[in-house]
C-alpha cells in the first residue's frame, strides 16, 4: 500500500439551506474552502493511496448515492483483506485513520460486516448530492471499567487543601473524559492515561500538604501541569471519534478528525523511552553508587586513561525489587506555543512536526534533548546539593575543603561536580584569584549554574545513548532545529561551549582533546553552511570559534570538561545503551546497506514491525524540505509499526 | 535458453495473512512452471522464466531461466533461488501481483536464538553469527564471528549481552558442516542436497517449536 504524492481535505459545514443536516465534499487544496469558510466549517487532510482510487487530488462534490464510512484506529494495510475495486479509500490523522467511499449498499454491507468482525470501530454518513442523510455507528466491543470512575470520584469528593480543591474539580472531569474515551480504544493509551490518574491519586494521597514544605503548592503545580497536557490531549486525540459531529478538535486544520495518529506515534516515543531508560532506573542505579565505598580513587586526580573512568558503573549495579520506585508517567501533546518542551510529567512537540516531522528541521528526534532533561533532572536530584537543607550545604562545604575525599562514589562523584561549579564560575567572572567558598556563596554558585550544568550533562547524555557518538548527526540536529527558533541570537556563545563539550566525549583521551573537539565542531558547521541548512546562527557561530576560540571558548570547555567526564564514566552504560539503541526487526543479512537492512520503504505502508521508533526516525529523517504525506507516513510507521514488547 | 545449476539457495521465509499457500496460487505466475521435487521429500522445484537478467548474465543472451526451490506448509513459503537477487525479484514482480494483501516476510527470532543457543547449548551449535553492537553507535557497528562452536569461547559469551544478533549460521553439535544461514528478516541460505533440506526443515521445526 503507497501513499500517493497529493493530499485532500474533506470538508464539512451545516448547509446553507438552514436544515439541520450537513453537506460534505473532498477539496484539493484547503485554498477552496477559505473563500467560503463558514461558522460551522470543519476540515481535516485525507491521503490518498496509490491504485486505491485516490491517488490524485481533485474535487469530489459526492453527486448521487455514497457511503462514507470512518473506520480506525487500525493499520491500514488491513483494509486490504475486505477491499473492493470500485472503492475509494483515503488514510486520515485522526484516531478514525481510515476513510472508505463506496457507493453499493451491499459493498457498504460487508465492509461493515467485517469491522463487527474485527472488533474495529466506525462510523457510516449515509450522504445524497452532498448531503449527510443518516449517521450509522458501529461500537467497537470493550469492557466498561468501574474502578477508575469510582477512583476519580473519590478524588473529586476528597478533603484536601483548600488551595487544591478547585484544581482537582477541575482536574476530574478532564481525566475522565480522557479516561472514558480511551476506554475503547484497542490498547495502549488508557493505560497510559491510568497511570497519570494514579501518580496524581499517589501525590494528592500521600502528602500532607499543609505540614510539608513549600505546602500544597507542589502538588498545586502538578496537577495544574498536568491539566494543562490532559487538555490539550485530549482535544488533539479524541476529538472527530464517534460521533464525529459533536466533537470538534481546536487545531483548525484538522477540527473535523483531529490527530490522533500523531498522538499515538508521540506516545509510543516516551513509551519506548520508559521502557528502556525508563526500566533501567538510572537515578536509582546511580545512587546506589552511594554503596560503593572501597577502591573510590580521587576524581580530581585520576588520569583519563585509567580503567576507571571506562568501567560500566551503572550496569555493574544490581538493583533488588524491593522499594522499586513506579515511574512518574510523562503525557505527551503538541503544542505550538511550547515547542519541544518537557516538565516532570509532560512532554511536548511542536504542532509543526506532523506536517513536517520528515525534515531535519523538524525532526521529532529532537525529543530525546527533552527526554534527557528528564531523566537527567531526576540524577541530578542525587547529585546536586538541595539547596534548602543545611545538611547538604554543609556536607558540600566539607567536600569542598583541602584534602578532603568522598567517603563513596557517589560523594567523590558530587566533590568532582562541585570543584567543577567554582572551576565554572572562576572562568566566567574573569577571576584569577580563588573565590572564599562559604555557606552564602555556595548556595549563590548552586543557584546560579544549575541550568548550565543540566544542559552539558543533558547534551553529552543524549550524544551518547541517542546519537551514538555520531558528530555529524548531532551537529546537524541540533543546529538545524535551533535554526527554527527566532531571536535567540545571543544565545549563540553558550550553544557553541555546549557543542564543544559533547564532542569531547569523543576525545576525552587525546592530548590536545579540545582542538580535536572544535575541529569536528567547525567542520560540521561549515557543511550546514555549505548545504544551507544551517540558518544565519551556523554563520554566527563559526565566526564566533573563529574570533573567540582563545580568549573564550577555550577556557569554557575546560572548566566544565569534568561535566563530559561524569557523564561519560557515571551516567553511560553500554549495557543499558543497547537497550535504548537496538533494534531487532527487520534487519536484512549480510553487511549494513542502506537504511542498516530495514526493509521499510518511505511512503509504503505495510503490516511491518519495528521495534525501536528512534532508530526508525534516525534512518528516514531525512529531508531538507518538510513534506506533509512524507510526515504522515513517518507518523503512520511510529503509530501502528512499533513493537518494542518483543525486542 | 539456460537453467542455471543449482548449489547455494537463498531465499525468503514468507507468510499469507490470507491463509493457506496452494500449489495452484504459485502456478497461476505464468513465469513460473513446476518442474519436480526434491527426492521424495515436499520440497517442489520450479523454473522461472525471467524477462530480464538478474544474475549480471548479457542482456541479449536470450530468455532467463532460474531454478526455484519452495516448501509450503500451510500460510507459510519457503522460496529459494540459486542466487540472492532471484527470490526479491519474483516476489516484487510476481508474488504480490497474486497475493493480497501481499506475502509478509517471517521474522526470525535470531538475537534470541543465539542468545538461548549460548545460554543453554543444545543439538545446534553456531558456526556463524553477525551482530549489530548498538551501544557505541558509529564508534563500533558490527562485529562477525566465524568458528566450529561459537558458545563455547567465553569470549563470545562474554559480549553476548552488548550484541544483537541478526545473522546466523547453524550446525549440528555433533559435528559437520554448516546446514543453514538465517536473517532476522526472513532470509534464508543453505547448499541444496536431498539430505540437507530434511535437515533445514528439523532446524526450522525446532526454530518454531522451542523459540
Amino acid at each position: 500500500m503507497k501513499l500517493a504524492n497529493e493530499y485532500s481535505f474533506l470538508n464539512v459545514e451545516y448547509c446553507a439551506n438552514g436544515s439541520p443536516c450537513h453537506s460534505v465534499s473532498i477539496l484539493p487544496t484547503l485554498k477552496n474552502v477559505l473563500p467560503t469558510w463558514a461558522v460551522s466549517t470543519r476540515v481535516s487532510p485525507i491521503f490518498g493511496i496509490k491504485g486505491l482510487g485516490t491517488a490524485s487530488s481533485s474535487t469530489l462534490e459526492l453527486r448521487g448515492d455514497w457511503f462514507l464510512t470512518f473506520l480506525g484506529p487500525i493499520h491500514p494495510e488491513r483494509i486490504l483483506e475486505c477491499y473492493q475495486k470500485k472503492w475509494k479509500i483515503w488514510l486520515t490523522l485522526g484516531l478514525f485513520n481510515l476513510l472508505v467511499l463506496n457507493r453499493d449498499n451491499e459493498e457498504k454491507r460487508k465492509l461493515l460486516t467485517w469491522a463487527r468482525d474485527g472488533n474495529i470501530e466506525c462510523e457510516t454518513w449515509t450522504i445524497r448530492n452532498g448531503e449527510v442523510l443518516r449517521v450509522h455507528v458501529t461500537n467497537r466491543k470493550y469492557k466498561k471499567s468501574v474502578s477508575w470512575r469510582r477512583e476519580v470520584s473519590k478524588l473529586y469528593n476528597a478533603r484536601l487543601a483548600p488551595e487544591l480543591t478547585q484544581a482537582v474539580k477541575d482536574y476530574c472531569p478532564v481525566i475522565a473524559t480522557a479516561l472514558a474515551r480511551s476506554e475503547k480504544l484497542p490498547e495502549g493509551l488508557f493505560s497510559d492515561l491510568s497511570d497519570i490518574n494514579q501518580f496524581i491519586m499517589d501525590d494528592l494521597g500521600n502528602h500532607d500538604q499543609q505540614s510539608e514544605e513549600g505546602g500544597p503548592y507542589p502538588s498545586l503545580g502538578q496537577l495544574l501541569t498536568i491539566h494543562a497536557g490532559l487538555t490539550r490531549f485530549t482535544s488533539q486525540t479524541f476529538s472527530g471519534t464517534s460521533r464525529i459531529f459533536e466533537t470538534e478538535c481546536h487545531l483548525r486544520g484538522h477540527s473535523l478528525l483531529g490527530i490522533g495518529v500523531p498522538s499515538i506515534a508521540l506516545a509510543h516515543l516516551t513509551e519506548f523511552i520508559q521502557s528502556t531508560l525508563g526500566a533501567a532506573r538510572l537515578p536509582e542505579r546511580f545512587a546506589a553508587l552511594g554503596s560503593v565505598k572501597t577502591n573510590v580513587p580521587d576524581l580530581c586526580e585520576l588520569k583519563i586513561r585509567e580503567d576507571f573512568w571506562t568501567r560500566d558503573h551503572l550496569g555493574e549495579v544490581e538493583l533488588s525489587d524491593e522499594g522499586e520506585t513506579s515511574q512518574v508517567p510523562l503525557l505527551s501533546y503538541f503544542s505550538a506555543r511550547d515547542g519541544f518542551k518537557s516538565t516532570l510529567t509532560t512532554i511536548s512537540a511542536p504542532l509543526s512536526t506532523i506536517s513536517s516531522c520528515n525534515s531535519l528541521r523538524w525532526s521529532l528526534l529532537t525529543i530525546t534533548h527533552e527526554l534527557s532533561h528528564v531523566l537527567i533532572r531526576s540524577i541530578l536530584a542525587e547529585l546536586y546539593p538541595d539547596l534548602e537543607s543545611e545538611r547538604s550545604i554543609s556536607a558540600s562545604l566539607e567536600l569542598l575543603e583541602k584534602g578532603t575525599r568522598g567517603a563513596t562514589l557517589l560523594e567523590e562523584i558530587q566533590r568532582l561536580l562541585l570543584i567543577t561549579i567554582v572551576q565554572i564560575d572562576n572562568v566566567s567572572a574573569n577571576r584569577l584569584e580563588p573565590l572564599e567558598i562559604d555557606s552564602e556563596t555556595i548556595v549563590i554558585l548552586l543557584e546560579q549554574w544549575y541550568r548550565e550544568v543540566q544542559e552539558i550533562l543533558v547534551h553529552v547524555f543524549d550524544f551518547l545513548y541517542f546519537y551514538g557518538g555520531e558528530i555529524d548527526k548531532y551537529v546537524e540536529g541540533i543546529w538545524v532545529s535551533w535554526g527554527t527558533i527566532p531571536n535567540i541570537k545571543n544565545r549563540i556563545r553558550e550553544y557553541v561551549v555546549r557543542t564543544v563539550c559533547t564532542a569531547l566525549v569523543n576525545h576525552l583521551e587525546r592530548a590536545n582533546a579540545e582542538e580535536m573537539a572544535r575541529d569536528q565542531v567547525v567542520r560540521c558547521l561549515r557543511r550546514l553552511r555549505k548545504d544551507g541548512t544551517g540558518g544565519a546562527y551556523v554563520k554566527r557561530a563559526l565566526k564566533y570559534v573563529a574570533d573567540h576560540w582563545e580568549d573564550e571558548i577555550l577556557p569554557r570547555v575546560v572548566a566544565r570538561k569534568d561535566l563530559v567526564k561524569i557523564v561519560r564514566a557515571f551516567l553511560f552504560s553500554a549495557t543499558i545503551a543497547t537497550s535504548v539503541r537496538k533494534e531487532t526487526t527487520g534487519l536484512g543479512g549480510g553487511e549494513p546497506s542502506e537504511k542498516e537492512g530495514y526493509t521499510l520503504k518511505s511512503g509504503s505502508l505495510e503490516l511491518k514491525e519495528i521495534s525501536n521508533p528512534f532508530h526508525f526516525l534516525e534512518l528516514f529523517t531525512k529531508s531538507k524540505r518538510p513534506s506533509a504525506v512524507e510526515s504522515a507516513w513517518m507518523l503512520y510507521v511510529l503509530a501502528f509499526c512499533v513493537n518494542y514488547n518483543d525486542s | 535458453m539456460t537453467v542455471d545449476y543449482i548449489k547455494t539457495l537463498s531465499g525468503l521465509l514468507l507468510d499469507s495473512p490470507s491463509g493457506a499457500i496452494e500449489k495452484e496460487y504459485l502456478l497461476s505466475c505464468h513465469r513460473l512452471k513446476f518442474f519436480n521435487t526434491v527426492g521424495r521429500t515436499n520440497w517442489e522445484v520450479y523454473s522461472y522464466h525471467s524477462p530480464e537478467p538478474l544474475r549480471g548474465e548479457e542482456p541479449d543472451s536470450g530468455s532467463f531461466v532460474y531454478s526455484v526451490v519452495c516448501r509450503r506448509s500451510r500460510s507459510r513459503l519457503l522460496i529459494l533461488g540459486s542466487g540472492r537477487e532471484i527470490v526479491p525479484y519474483i516476489l516484487d514482480k510476481e508474488l504480490n501481483q497474486i497475493f493480497n494483501p501481499h506475502l509478509r516476510r517471517v521474522q526470525i527470532a535470531v538475537d534470541p536464538l543465539v542468545k538461548a543457543i549460548t545460554m543453554r547449548p543444545g543439538d545446534y551449535v553456531l558456526s556463524f553469527a553477525h551482530a549489530r553492537v548498538p551501544a557505541f553507535g558509529v564508534n563500533l557497528r558490527s562485529v562477525s564471528f566465524y568458528g566450529d562452536d561459537l558458545a563455547n569461547a567465553t569470549f563470545f559469551k562474554d559480549h553476548t549481552a552488548l550484541m544483537t544478533f541478526f545473522t546466523c549460521g547453524l550446525r549440528q553439535a555433533i559435528g559437520g558442516t554448516e546446514i543453514v544461514r538465517l536473517s532476522n528478516d526472513g532470509s534464508i541460505s543453505f547448499i541444496l542436497s536431498e539430505d540437507r533440506v530434511i535437515e533445514v526443515e528439523r532446524v526450522l521445526h525446532f526454530l518454531r517449536n522451542e523459540h
